[in-house]
């Protein structure tokens, strides 16, 4: 569907539709748990507040930053925590909410820092999963729209800190930019 | 590889500061005490162990392994600040790793009447006869003692006391041993952790380029672990996976995939790559479709005669993605 010059991939309702169903699956395994969950900024936040609206549950949430000194292409390049987590995760049972999950590097690294924290359990729900381009194994349990290799933007997630506040998910095209 | 070493007065954060540094960098935490029950237990009597505890001089004294124990620490450091991310907290890191490449030395202050006054409510809680045989050397406390504040001063003079006799006459307060001088009474952790990772970097480069020179200067080739890498490309995953703490292997195994006859190997498969934490092989194919169509095949062979390994091509556009993000972004958005 194209709205405004913008190919949607996810309209703002099936969106919807889907955090609502996402929350309810949570809901249901995470009766009686310690619910910690765990959003990495910026570009999971929209999906974090929806989420986290409908959850039926008692749970506390945290932010976390993650960047990196240097870059990938120079061997001096390393990956810091620019903002660290304010809860006590330990003994708690953690669940990563990521917006779009590719190749699963970022959210491994987020997941064995957080191993450190002895959490009792850590699983994952991202929105978008790329599953072609996973390269690792991670503890993904929810899952809300299956994508290709196509870019996107939209409800959290940027080109260039651009697009971020969209209501649907379109692909990225960068000509839009220039 | 991240070597940091903090000092800091008397209570001045050091400690804490530095154990959330050693989460920060999925470091190694290494504090005073941790130097003695690592390295010296093995080699030490308990009558050694408790003179190491209250005097100074058991540092200098020779251990059963026929060196001081300063010096058996001293390898030991460096050994290990060779292979493994640490952050040494008040235990002279700054002096045993002077001059190790890369290392980065901090040092904390704080007004002595704030220090003064935090140590007096810590150690209030410490007050306890039972609670007093687990103190560190830098939390001896006389049980007799009513004041905290005395106390802080008897602490700051065994401080200078135990650096001037290891160290042999080496200050711990002298700023020219350190990197970065930073008041912690004033500075929050955060604006202090920014301040250490710029640093961390600027060393990690310059350990970089004094290598680089030095082997220009000889002629040699790097003695860098990227060296045994065949090609750029998987330098550049090799990096990648550094970036990210993913432990990995570079072709460990080969995998015989056809015989003939007479069960001699004729064709083998050697992944690039081993991911020790996923039990996962990857093989890079950033080369035009007809090699990649060969390695399908050999991965197919693979994955019949070895159904318990698991091995994954990462191909070209995937490889390209990825950097093509992560190079776009200047962060890490994946």
């Amino acid at each position: 569907m194209i709205d405004g010059n913008y190919e949607i991939l996810f309209s703002q309702e099936s969106i919807s539709f889907r955090v609502s169903e996402l929350a309810a699956e949570i809901t249901r395994d995470y009766a009686k748990r310690d619910l910690v969950l765990v959003a990495m900024l910026k570009g999971s936040i929209y999906f974090m507040a929806d989420l986290t609206r409908e959850i039926d549950l008692p749970f506390a949430f945290d932010l976390i930053g993650i960047s990196s000194l240097g870059r990938a292409s120079q061997e001096t390049g390393i990956v810091r925590v620019t903002k660290d987590l304010g809860l006590d995760v330990t003994d708690k049972d953690v669940l990563i909410v990521e917006e779009i999950v590719r190749s699963g590097l970022t959210t491994n690294y987020l997941v064995q820092y957080l191993e450190k924290r002895a959490p009792r359990s850590i699983e994952l729900v991202t929105l978008l999963h790329s599953p072609e381009e996973q390269l690792i194994d991670l503890p993904l349990k929810y899952t809300g729209f299956e994508i290709g290799y196509e870019r996107v933007v939209g409800y959290g997630m940027d080109y260039r800190e651009q697009d971020r506040a969209l209501p649907f998910i379109a692909k990225l095209d960068e000509s839009r930019y220039l | 590889m991240a070597i940091i070493t903090v000092s800091s007065e008397v209570a001045a954060y050091g400690r804490e500061f530095s154990e959330r540094l050693a989460d920060r960098y999925f470091a190694e935490f290494i504090y005073r005490d941790d130097l003695v029950e690592r390295f010296i237990k093995p080699l030490a009597s308990e009558h050694e162990l408790y003179l190491l505890k209250i005097s100074p001089k058991q540092y200098l004294a020779e251990s059963s392994a026929g060196i001081s124990f300063y010096d058996y620490i001293y390898g030991a450091l460096h050994e290990l600040a060779s292979r493994a991310n640490l952050v040494l907290s008040d235990c002279g890191g700054q002096f045993y790793l002077a001059n190790f490449p890369g290392a980065t030395h901090i040092r904390l202050i704080a007004d002595r009447n704030f220090r003064r006054e935090r140590f007096k409510r810590r150690n209030e809680e410490l007050i306890s006869r039972e609670k007093y045989d687990n103190l560190t050397y830098r939390d001896l406390v006389y049980p007799a003692a009513s004041d905290f504040g005395e106390v802080f001063d008897q602490v700051e003079k065994l401080e200078r006391r135990f650096y001037n006799t290891v160290f042999k006459g080496q200050s711990e307060a002298e700023a020219t041993h350190y990197d970065a001088v930073l008041n912690s009474g004033r500075l929050s952790f955060e604006s202090m952790f920014k301040l250490v990772d710029e640093l961390v970097l600027e060393r990690q480069i310059q350990k970089e380029l004094e290598a680089y020179q030095s082997e220009e200067e000889t002629g040699q080739l790097r003695q860098a672990k990227y060296f045994e890498l065949k090609n750029e490309s998987e330098r550049e995953f090799a990096r990648l996976l550094d970036l990210y703490r993913i432990e990995w292997r570079y072709e460990p195994k080969t995998f015989p995939i056809d015989r003939d006859m007479q069960g001699r190997v004729t064709l083998a498969f050697s992944p690039d790559f081993y991911l020790p934490r996923f039990k996962l092989f990857i093989e890079l194919t950033t080369m035009k479709q007809s090699y990649v169509s060969i390695k399908k095949q050999k991965l197919k062979k693979l994955q019949e005669l070895y159904p318990d390994v698991r091995c994954k091509i990462v191909y070209k556009k995937d490889f390209e993605a990825l950097f093509k993000r992560f190079e776009a972004s200047g962060t890490i958005y994946d």
